[in-house]
This record gives structure tokens, C-alpha cells and sequence, in this order.
């Protein structure tokens, strides 16, 4: 005679209750409760159709029989503000009759007909009632969908909310329609995915409505970045939920897309080619600041759509310090070629999954956040490549990584001709003065590093990588070739860049603090360190500056001998060119000119890296004509080499050839290329007042003081999702900082641990979702 | 503290504290109108529930003294029977005699908190159950006959009027 599981034998005590008490009770239950209980016994079904219980209606539970629906519906009545249905797609079409029932119910606020078939060329949601504010279509089919959102404002002028989760009739053109409603604060499209980059001519003209747009929960569509560099000006948007496809496969082990079926759902690949998010669309949230907390109007509070980001309960506090094998499940953008789930350890193979589990756990952590960093579609060849090497890569993720081809420079690669024909010094005395934060510098060596453990493995490379390796191996050779000594060194090495990364950027971070202090001491105190005489503490800043040193002797052609020593730290090459090409407009000069250069990608981070490396395994006496062997070594790669190098100098030249003098050069953010072709896409396409270099293949926005107190925007961003987007980097959480996020999610992104950390300084408050801090996975319905 | 006694209908008394006695707001509107005098000795009849029952909900009382007023009813939000505190499932794992012998108690009594958890109790007993399993959970006789399970059935048919 329990409570539960057991029937009952004894007396009915339910029926015994009072009608009152037996009022409250069922106040309890919902809708498909009722419904069944109105089968039970003629003094229930008496009962119940009491109006009081047909007020709220909630019949989304199972079963969804067309019985029920119907008993539902018949129930509701013209006091009835809630009517929520789900119905089963495959068979049940919701009659029209519905509509002429329920149209004139004005008391009727939230309406859900999920999982149901309208007939678009009857319905419209003209013909839904008026006073709606909330609708939710889940997964419903809508047949002739054409018309469907046209000229609806008038009829349902206090809509809030509209959920609209895995529709796949929804096109972009929804939004025109949409951004009409005056007070619509939720949009949720997620797995719309017929909603792609079209729709940013959409939100062009549309965000001249939504003016009170405050949650887009876009996850799983074709929406990539540019989205949200259209909603960035946005005053009242502050929920942004980003996934990609693949992260959500991992999440909820389903597949998002299911080709086979509705040939209307096409892949997301097809419809459009860029989906991906990386850090070059948030660059304008950089000249962002949060709008102060009581500015903020609450998020309405939706019966509808439920936030997927609830009180986490993973119980995370603070950082974890392990990062599981287990837990390296990589994800990728849809538009990288990389196979999904490879076996149980998804995209590493066992022999790199070897090398990373040996690393200590310090290293290997941080190993694998940075190797993620490796962008694996850049197909595209370098200049002076070779391509003599039969890239067998491939293998997995790390594998990939080995053969990975950096930012393509080959539109905009100066030949050497070129180069030397520049003219005089000219404004070389006024030069910027340029630290260098190499954060991919790191994930260069190491995987050098890697590659010495697994000598086979060098014809997989690239030529740069291979002259990484070829430089290890000369002075592996030179100095020990007992492969523990070997171990040894390169944990220390891997250490030590650890800590110059680390330092640099903390050191950056300073200096952009105080901008207002004079850069010279800034930066002489970075330049004290010496790489070759301390290598526990080197700067990437001053190996820079030597590689670029040893750069001039090697290329003197270029002239470099005349330069002041003040400007030893700039990199020679296209400097003048720069100053040639652009526009002296676009270039603002300063009394004190310093650029931060916090390069992600770029190229002389890995010649720089590689010649530190080289300089500091190589031992004493001998070093200097290591040096010089692998630099000769290097052959074809090494031009390669120094070409990209001044690729890279000529990138920090559009914002140091700056010149002269007209306002103080505050910074200079490459905003990354990932792909061959997307260069010509970002350039010049910057938020407003920026500047961004479109000849550079890795875009370079500079901004000044002034260009800055300008775009102060406000916003009220507090939580945004970029779940599974791996181009996203460290470089975002420093455009980001100045926004007071709530949360973020970070998870299957390419954040390191060390920039989330960073991160949290501005932001202590900020809840990351990573799985290194909270783990809890985003709420879908949908799954 | 200042205590009262409390007659359950086959009159035992039980001596409580006189807020958690206000938890119940029957007995707090009687002493407020009838005023309450600290020296005498005064004793409450509650003739409609039993001792075992005021037993439970004395305990209830004590264990929630502490807990805010529930928040007012509201027609237009979903009601949630998914939060009831462990504290409470433990508590309400009783036979379903009790069970609706605390709501009525909780009714009559009018302690908002009490009545609230088992009506959600007895309502998630009811949630997800067809109707033929409704009526073993709760010993209904179906008394529908054949023609008027056909009406019922014919009533639903969509859009005639209800």
C-alpha cells in the first residue's frame, strides 16, 4: 500500500477529497494529466471541465495523441492565456478549424504548436490571435512557408518572444518580417538550418528594427561570425549563443544534421561556405565597454524558451588543474576537412596521442590547448614553397597539425626584388617601436619538439617545419644525441618559452593599461633579457629582434646596416613599401608610437621560434655557428622564410610606418586570417574607424586614442556562446575583456588556459564554460 | 517561548511552540481574534484531525518554521510539482491513507506550504499515467458504460462545440 509503484485496495480517498482541495490537486497537472483523468470516471469528467483548469494549458507531454489535442483545444476557452501543444509530426496535421477557434481568444499570451504540420498556404500567422506574446513553432513543419511571416506585425503587434528551433522551412527572409515586431526580445533559431549567411544583407536592414533584441539563440545554424559583427553596435542585445555543428554531435552524441530524409535539410556546407567563427569577428568588441549593470533591462522572463545556460551544476569552482585524456574531444568547424570522432580518441592517433601523454602534466595541458591553434584547411601553397613534400599527414588532428600550412601569404608576398628596391630610411628614425607576443610560437616548438621524437615523421612536414627540424637535429647532434638529454632539454626549452610567452604577454598587458607611459622604458626593461644568456627568461619580443638582427646580416642587400639601433626592433622589409601603398590618411603617426603586435598566426613567430630554439639547444661556444649552419641548412625554406618574415614586419608596418606624428598609435590587433581566400573578405572591412590592412594576408586593425574615446560603444553583452568554433583564440578574451560578461563558453575552442586566466582578471565574475572550469553542457530541448 | 497545547480529535494534546503553531493560519486567526493570554492555560481543539496526523504536521511545522511565506498563487504560470525538497519526499513517504489525510489536515488547518507538497505529491502519482492506471492508483471504478465512453470519445471529435 505504498505510495508509488503499488495500486491502491483501500477506500478512494481521491473522489472523498473536497472540491476545493480536489481544485488545488489538480492545479498541479497539466494538460495530458487532465486529459487522461477525464477517462477515469464520470465525476472526474464532470469536474474537469471546469474553465478554471483550461486556463493554462500545457499539453506537451506524451502522449501526443490527436485525441488529446483535440479534447485540449476544445477546452480552451476566450480567458485562457497559455495553450501549449506538441503534436506528432508524422501524424497529426493540425486542422485549420484550429485557427478559427483559437483566433479570437485575446486573452491567449503564449502559444506553442510544436512538432505539428501547418499548411503554410492556409495559414499565416496572420490568422494566429493577436495578443500573443510568445510563440513557439518547434520543430513544426510548415508547408508553403513563403508567406508566412509577411505583414504580421499588425496582427500580433506585443510578440516577445519567437522560438523557432529546428524549422527547417525557415529561411533568412524570416527576419524582414520579424525585426518589425516592436517589442521582440528573444529570437531562438537554433538548428535552423536553412538560416545561413544570407541572412546578413537581412540583418543589415533588419537591425534598423529589434530594437529591443536582447537574446539570439543561434546555435547550430548557418550563422557564422559576420553575424555577429552585425549585431555588435547593438544596444539591447545580450545574449549571443553560438555552436557549431560538430561540438553539438560531441554534446549530445546525435547527429545534428541528418542527411537522409528531408532532402530540404540540406548540410549547412551546401548552402554556405563560411560558418565559422574565429577571432577577427570579435574584433570589435575590443573598443567595446559593458553598459553599467542598472542600465541593463531584464531579459523577459519566457515560458517558451528556456535559456540554455541555467545555474550550473557541475559544481565547478574555479580552475580544474587535470585535463584529461579523456576529455580531448576536438572539435572543429564545419568547413575543415577534419574526419568527425576517428575512433575512441577522436582526433588524435595513437603515436601523437603517445607523445602527448608523456608530456608532464603542465606541459601536455598546455600543449594541448595551444596545438589546437593549427588551422588544417590552409591548403593554400607559400610563395617559395617547394612543395616537394608528399604530405602524408593526416593522420589526426596532430597529425594534420605537423603539415599544416600557416596564413597563405602569396597574395602579398613581396619578391626580393621588391624588397631591395625600397627606398632610404625615410621615416625609419620615427619608427614604432614593436613587441612581439607570440602565442603560436610556442605551439611551433613544441611540435618541433615532437617532431625529434619521431624523426620519420619530418617528411610530413612543411618546409618550415622541416627546417625546424633539420636545426634540432644539427644541434641535437652537436650537443647530445642520447635521446634522454634530448627529453630533457626540450622540457626545459618548452618551459622556458612557457614562461617568456607568459611573461611577454603579461608585460603587454601592462603596458596597454598604461598606455600613457612612455614606451621606451616599457620597453627597454623587456628588451634587458637576454635569450642567449638567460634562457629561463627570454622574451619573444627580444628574439624578434635578433632573429630580425641576424636577419639584417644575413639579407644586407636590403641595407639593413643603416638603420638606428632604435630601430633594430622593427622588422625591415616592407616598411617603406607600406608607406608607399597606403594612403598616409590611413596612417596615424605618433610622439610615441607603440605597437602591440599580438599575433596569433603569423609567420616569424616560427622563424623566431625556431631560431630560439636552435640558440638555446645549441650549447656555449659552439651556438653561434650552429646558428649560422642551420640557417644555411635551412636552404629554400629559409627564403621562404625570411620572405614571410617580412611579410610579417611589413603587417606591423601598417601600423608603425604610421609615421609621423598624428596622434599616438595606441595598438595594432592582427586580426587573423584563417583560409587562403578569406583575406580579401576582412580586409578593409573593419568595425567603423578602424583601420584594417587589406593587402596584409593577416589583417591588421590599428587604432589610436582617439579612434578609441570614439568608439567607446556600450553594450550590454553578458552572455555569449562560442561553443566549438576553434578559431577562437586567446586574441578574442582580449578583445572581450572590457565587456562585464556573466558567462561565456569556451568549450572546443583554441583558448588556453593561461588566456582564460587573463580573462578572468578583468572579468572575475565571468562564469566560463570550458572544461577546465564549469562543464556543464548547454540545455538543449531538442535532444 | 510561550507555548499552546493543541487537542487532536481523540484528544491528545500536544504542547508547540506558539510560531509554529502560526504556521497554521486557522490557528493563527483564532488567536488573534480571540487574543491570546500568556498565563492561561489554554488548549485547542482540532476535532478534525487525528493525533497521528497532527504528530506529522506538528513535525512538518518545526522542520519548515523557518521557511519564507510560499509565494501567491498565479492561474497563468505553470505550476511545478518537480521541487519538492528531499527533506519533504522523505517525509510524505507514507500510505496513501495518510497521505490524503495530511491534505486534508493541511486544508483545514490552512498551512499553505503543507498542502502545496502533497497536493504535488499526489498530483506527480497522477502525471503520466492513462487513465486505466489512474483508476488502480486510486481505487476509481470506472462507471463510464460502453455507450458513454463512445460519448466521450465523440465529444472530443475536433471543434464541435464542448
Amino acid at each position: 500500500m505504498g505510495v508509488e509503484g503499488e495500486y491502491y485496495n483501500g477506500p478512494c480517498k481521491l473522489l472523498e477529497l473536497p472540491q476545493d482541495v480536489l481544485r488545488i490537486l489538480f492545479s498541479y497537472v497539466d494538460a495530458t494529466a487532465l486529459f487522461n483523468l477525464s477517462q477515469v470516471c464520470n465525476y472526474l469528467k464532470d469536474f474537469i471541465e471546469d474553465p478554471a483548469f483550461w486556463r493554462y494549458v500545457d499539453a506537451r507531454d506524451d502522449p501526443n495523441i490527436p485525441d488529446k489535442l483535440e479534447y485540449c483545444t476544445n477546452r480552451v476557452h476566450d480567458k485562457s492565456t497559455h495553450l501549449l501543444l506538441q503534436g506528432n509530426l508524422n501524424l497529426y496535421d493540425l486542422p485549420d478549424s484550429f485557427f478559427d477557434k483559437i483566433k479570437p481568444y485575446e486573452n491567449l499570451r503564449v502559444l506553442a504548436l510544436e512538432n505539428l504540420k501547418l499548411q503554410g498556404s492556409r495559414v499565416t500567422l496572420k490568422d494566429f490571435p493577436s495578443g500573443l506574446e510568445e510563440l513557439s513553432l518547434r520543430r513544426t513543419y510548415l508547408k508553403n512557408s513563403k508567406y508566412f511571416f509577411q505583414h504580421s506585425v499588425r496582427n500580433m503587434p506585443k510578440l516577445k518572444v519567437l522560438v523557432l528551433d529546428e524549422c527547417c522551412w525557415v529561411t533568412c527572409s524570416f527576419l524582414l518580417s520579424v525585426s518589425k515586431y516592436e517589442h521582440l526580445e528573444i529570437i531562438s533559431i537554433v538548428k535552423c538550418i536553412r538560416v545561413h549567411m544570407n541572412m546578413i544583407p537581412y540583418l543589415n536592414v533588419s537591425k534598423f528594427g529589434c530594437k529591443k533584441l536582447k537574446v539570439v539563440d543561434c546555435r547550430f545554424t548557418g550563422i557564422g561570425g559576420d553575424l555577429i559583427r552585425t549585431f555588435f553596435s547593438s544596444s539591447s542585445i545580450q545574449r549571443l549563443y553560438f555552436q557549431s555543428f560538430k561540438s553539438g554531435e560531441v554534446d549530445y552524441n546525435e547527429r545534428i544534421i541528418n542527411s537522409d530524409g528531408d532532402p530540404k535539410k540540406r548540410s549547412p556546407a551546401d548552402t554556405s561556405t563560411d560558418i565559422s567563427i574565429s577571432d577577427n569577428h570579435l574584433a570589435d568588441y575590443a573598443s567595446t565597454s559593458s553598459k553599467p549593470k542598472n542600465e541593463i533591462e531584464p531579459v523577459f522572463d519566457s515560458v517558451l524558451y528556456r535559456d540554455p545556460y541555467p545555474e550550473c551544476t557541475c559544481g565547478a569552482d574555479g580552475s580544474k588543474e587535470e585535463f584529461g585524456v579523456d576529455e580531448m574531444i576536438y572539435c572543429d568547424d564545419d568547413n575543415l576537412n577534419i574526419p568527425y570522432g576517428r575512433g575512441e580518441t577522436k582526433f588524435v592517433c595513437n603515436k601523437h596521442m603517445k607523445d602527448i601523454v608523456d608530456l608532464p602534466s603542465s606541459f601536455r595541458n598546455f600543449f594541448l590547448t595551444q596545438q589546437r591553434r593549427f588551422n588544417p584547411v590552409s591548403e593554400a601553397d607559400e610563395d617559395s614553397d617547394s612543395n616537394s613534400e608528399d604530405e602524408e599527414g593526416g593522420c589526426c588532428y596532430f597529425g594534420m597539425g605537423t603539415k599544416m600550412v600557416l596564413p597563405s601569404t602569396h597574395d602579398r608576398t613581396p619578391s626580393r626584388t621588391e624588397e631591395m628596391s625600397l627606398p632610404g630610411e625615410g621615416a625609419r628614425n620615427q619608427s614604432p617601436r614593436v613587441l612581439i607576443l607570440n602565442p603560436l610560437g610556442e605551439l611551433e616548438r613544441e611540435n618541433g619538439a615532437i617532431n625529434d621524437q619521431r624523426p620519420n615523421s619530418s617528411s610530413d612536414n612543411t618546409n618550415r617545419e622541416r627546417n625546424t627540424t633539420k636545426k634540432r637535429h644539427v644541434s641535437s647532434d652537436d650537443s647530445d644525441s642520447d635521446v634522454d638529454g634530448l627529453e630533457r632539454k626540450r622540457m626545459k626549452l618548452m618551459s622556458t618559452l612557457l614562461n617568456s610567452a607568459e611573461n611577454v604577454r603579461d608585460r603587454i598587458e601592462k603596458i596597454r593599461v598604461k598606455n600613457g607611459m612612455p614606451p621606451t622604458q616599457r620597453r627597454s626593461s623587456v628588451t634587458e633579457d637576454d635569450p642567449d644568456d638567460t634562457p629561463s627568461m627570454p622574451s619573444c619580443s627580444t628574439n624578434g629582434s635578433n632573429k630580425r638582427r641576424r636577419l639584417e646580416k644575413e639579407e644586407s642587400p636590403r641595407g639593413a646596416g643603416d638603420r638606428p639601433s632604435c630601430s633594430s626592433h622593427t622588422p625591415e622589409g616592407g616598411r617603406r613599401e607600406t608607406v608607399e601603398e597606403r594612403p598616409p590618411c590611413t596612417v596615424r603617426t605618433a610622439d610615441r608610437k607603440v605597437i602591440f603586435e599580438v599575433s596569433m598566426s603569423g609567420d616569424e613567430e616560427c622563424s623566431t621560434s625556431s631560431d630560439y630554439s636552435s640558440s638555446s639547444l645549441s650549447s656555449g661556444a659552439g651556438s653561434e655557428s650552429k646558428r649560422a649552419e642551420s640557417r644555411s641548412g635551412a636552404g629554400s625554406g629559409r627564403g621562404a622564410e625570411s620572405g614571410k618574415e617580412t611579410e610579417a614586419g611589413r603587417g606591423a608596418e601598417s601600423g608603425s610606418g604610421a609615421g609621423s606624428g598624428r596622434g599616438a598609435v595606441l595598438g595594432v590587433l592582427p586580426v587573423r586570417e584563417d583560409g587562403g581566400g578569406a583575406g580579401d573578405r576582412s580586409g578593409g572591412r573593419g568595425p567603423a574607424g578602424w583601420r584594417v590592412d587589406p593587402h596584409n594576408n593577416r589583417n591588421y586593425v590599428i587604432f589610436n586614442e582617439q579612434d578609441r574615446r570614439r568608439l567607446k560603444f556600450k553594450i550590454p553583452l553578458r552572455r555569449l556562446s562560442l561553443r566549438g568554433y576553434r578559431k577562437i583564440t586567446d586574441v578574442t578574451l582580449i578583445y572581450l575583456k572590457n565587456i562585464d560578461l556573466e558567462l561565456i563558453d569556451l568549450t572546443y575552442t583554441s583558448v588556453s588556459k593561461q588566456g582564460i586566466e587573463d580573462f578572468l582578471v578583468h572579468n572575475p565574475n565571468c562564469r566560463v564554460i570550458h572544461p577546465l572550469y564549469c562543464t556543464c553542457k548547454p540545455k538543449n530541448s531538442l535532444f | 517561548m510561550p507555548n499552546i497545547k493543541l487537542q487532536s480529535s481523540d484528544g491528545e494534546t500536544f504542547e508547540v511552540d506558539v510560531e509554529i503553531a502560526k504556521c497554521s493560519v486557522t490557528i493563527k486567526t483564532m488567536l488573534e481574534d480571540l487574543g491570546m493570554d500568556d498565563e492561561e492555560e489554554e488548549v485547542v481543539p482540532l476535532p478534525n484531525v487525528n493525533s497521528a496526523i497532527l504528530r506529522k504536521v506538528i513535525q512538518w511545522a518545526t522542520y519548515h518554521k523557518d521557511d519564507p511565506p510560499p509565494p501567491e498563487d498565479d492561474d497563468n504560470k505553470e505550476k511545478r510539482t518537480d521541487d519538492i525538497s528531499s527533506w519533504d519526499a522523505d517525509f510524505l513517504k507514507v500510505d496513501q491513507g495518510t497521505l490524503f489525510e495530511l491534505i486534508l489536515a493541511a486544508n483545514y488547518l490552512d498551512i499553505k506550504g503543507l498542502l502545496d507538497v502533497t497536493c504535488k505529491t499526489v498530483a506527480n502519482m497522477i502525471k503520466g499515467k492513462a487513465p486505466e492506471e489512474i483508476r488502480k492508483t486510486f481505487n476509481i471504478k470506472n462507471d463510464f458504460t460502453a455507450s458513454e465512453e463512445e460519448q466521450v470519445r465523440k465529444e472530443n471529435e475536433w471543434c464541435e462545440e464542448k
